[in-house]
């Protein structure tokens, strides 16, 4: 391999540095342990290599990276994204490593989730700390003077495992905003042979403009395009809310489409909090804006899906402006006749809307947050749209009315097509307790939703998945995708909340059993390194 | 990541609890857009416990921490404290 003279690196581990063949919610297979399937046939399904050129850059890359490296290009920096596994060889002769991430250690959902679902450590944290230990590796043996930086939205993780900060040698732990003007920043001290802080929080005044966001010069994950940035509905356990909320322009957006196009990239993803938001003041809903950016998008891609889109502002589209519509005989043809995205039900009870998330519902009211749920899953149905909605439970004084309330609107919903998610509240503090998963109290209720979640998503997702994925190049993922789905209904259909809550409380004591024989692997690791005078080889994954 | 007001907290020591530190950095910061807080050197993983509701709760602020010393000169500070004074 050959390799290029570069100052700085940028990485991620395998489960993020793949385009999930090109089906970004195949993804969310990564922040699961392997389940039914060994480990690599797991991998290969969720993650695959990337193509890569002479120089260990991958072809595609995510996102946040591709504007880290955009920005660091523009002030000239000598950088590149690498592969992780053409990494090392770098390692030994750049002056730093930036590493971003969305879910380094596996606490957020729903990579938390499966992890005390199953007891199991999902393979993007074992992915993760493969990649940390090999640069602390290559820092300790051969390039000492080698800076760590990490950083993206999940960089809050590192403040709860500081072992882990001392044990791979990060210099900075870096949060916010940072691609535009904090890492630039970073860079020229590193060069300049100057101290780094040790933490950087990035604060809103710091944010940058839109015209400081630069435009990416290489192709990322899927064809993924941001085109909005923070979010105006302020729910109170939401962090992406405390960022200015603005709007790329259609030019910048253009460059970025016609990057892909050129490059032979004709499907791909819009990125915002709420797409359906482009353009708009607030919450209120600017249809010329969102037509024009899905014209644009249009003469790019064939088809195209949207990151995020929140159920209140489809409602509004379609009532004020019969928006969803227009969309759909816009954007829908021959290459495209369904477009997914993520969103947020989070409850169905609106006491804990209007106590958590009032603008959630806006321009609407909490009390109406029920049947705007339904409502916009029923346009979304009715014109080929399918959400990928999340539930949040646990919160903070929820009641048992409060789960049921959300049981019964979750049964309204059946009917739509569409993929319901439930997701445990885990409040931040419990990650300071190494046994953090014992601090989650399962209770029937949260059981029974579960299970009436898995039935209605297994039942949907049967259907999409001869649309998502069509055709002989996805037949092999295909096919063990549907093996994998009528696994979990046989299982789904068996279950009752008892046998869950049961479920629960195996993997929690498995849990609980590795937490307590990991000190003694230590113990011996170091014994036997201590007597044959070199480092054990590889410390096992713990939970924090 | 200069010119805006920056002021400075020099912690001596970590050992203090976390909402004491929270009061301290949230008095050494009104008025900044930017706080600086400086730990004693090699201190960094050891006051992470301390520093956490602090950079958590503190999110319209710019934080920097830094072991040892102070990036720039004390004089280049809109403030400065010092806990314990």
């Amino acid at each position: 391999m050959k390799l290029l003279d570069i100052d700085f690196v940028l990485t991620v581990d395998r489960t993020l540095m793949t385009d999930h063949h090109g089906k970004e919610f195949i993804g969310f297979m990564t922040t699961a342990p392997p389940v039914f399937f060994p480990e690599k046939l797991w991998m290969w399904i969720a993650a695959p290599k990337p193509k890569v050129d002479e120089y260990g850059r991958p072809v595609v890359a995510p996102y946040g990276l591709r504007k880290v490296e955009a920005s660091l290009l523009e002030k000239g920096f000598k950088v590149a994204v690498i592969d992780p596994d053409y990494l090392e060889p770098y390692l030994e002769r750049v002056k730093a490593v930036m590493i971003g991430h969305h879910d380094y250690f596996a606490f957020c959902p729903p990579s938390s989730e499966w992890w005390m679902l199953t007891g199991r450590e999902p393979v993007n944290r074992r992915y993760l700390l493969r990649l940390m230990r090999l640069i602390a590796r290559v820092k300790k043996t051969r390039n000492p003077d080698l800076k760590v930086i990490v950083a993206g939205p999940a960089a809050w993780q590192w403040l709860y495992v500081p072992d882990y900060v001392d044990e791979f040698m990060v210099d900075c732990i870096v949060e916010g905003e940072s691609g535009e003007k904090a890492i630039p920043w970073l860079a020229q001290r590193i060069l300049d042979g100057e101290e780094l802080p040790r933490y950087l929080y990035v604060g809103p005044a710091d944010s940058p403009s839109v015209e400081e966001i630069p435009v990416i010069k290489g192709l990322s994950v899927n064809g993924l395009i941001e085109v909005s940035r923070g979010c105006p509905r302020g729910c109170k356990f939401c962090s992406v809310t405390l960022r200015p909320f603005r709007h790329i322009p259609l030019d910048k957006i253009e460059a970025e489409l016609r990057l892909h196009a050129e490059h032979g990239v004709h499907d791909g993803i819009l990125h915002a909090e709420d797409v359906l938001l482009y353009g708009a003041v607030g919450v209120n809903v600017n249809p010329d804006a969102v037509l024009k950016l899905h014209a644009l998008t249009k003469k790019y891609y064939k088809s195209f899906g949207w990151s995020h889109a929140a159920l209140a502002t489809v409602v509004q589209a379609q009532r004020r402006f019969k928006l969803i519509s227009r969309l759909a005989d816009m954007i829908f043809d021959e290459h495209m006749d369904f477009l997914g995205f993520q969103t947020g039900i989070e409850t169905g009870s609106p006491r804990l809307v209007e106590r958590d998330m009032r603008g959630k519902a806006a321009p609407y009211t909490p009390r109406e947050w029920p049947d705007i749920v339904e409502e916009a899953f029923s346009i979304l149905h009715e014109h080929n749209m399918i959400p990928a909605a999340t539930l949040i439970i646990g919160l903070p004084g929820e009641t048992e009315d409060d789960v049921y309330k959300t049981i019964e609107l979750v049964e309204r919903l059946k009917p739509y097509r569409s993929m319901i998610i439930p997701l445990f509240f885990v409040p931040m503090g419990a990650f300071r307790r190494k046994d953090w998963f014992l601090s989650i109290q399962l209770r029937e209720e949260h059981a029974e939703l579960l299970r009436i979640c898995l039935l209605h998503s297994i039942r949907w997702a049967k259907e999409i998945i001869g649309k998502y994925m069509p055709g002989l190049r996805y037949a092999p993922v295909r096919w063990a995708m549907r093996l994998f789905l009528a696994w979990a209904e046989y299982g789904a259909r068996r279950a009752t909340a008892e046998t869950i809550l049961g479920f629960v409380e195996q993997a929690k004591e498995r849990m609980a059993r590795q937490e307590a024989r990991e000190p003694l692997v230590k113990r011996i690791k170091a014994r036997i390194s201590g007597v044959f005078g070199r480092q054990p080889v590889e410390v096992p994954a713990r939970a924090t | 990541m200069t010119g805006k007001p920056e002021c400075l907290l020099v912690l001596r020591s970590c050992d203090l609890e976390p909402s004491r530190l929270l009061a301290e950095a949230a008095r050494a910061s009104a008025g900044c857009v930017r706080l600086v807080i400086v730990v004693p050197e090699g201190s960094f993983t050891k006051c992470i416990d301390a520093l956490r509701d602090t950079v958590g709760t503190l999110i319209h602020t710019s934080i920097s921490v830094w072991e040892g010393r102070p990036p720039r000169p004390l004089n280049e500070y809109a403030r400065v404290e010092v806990y314990p004074g």
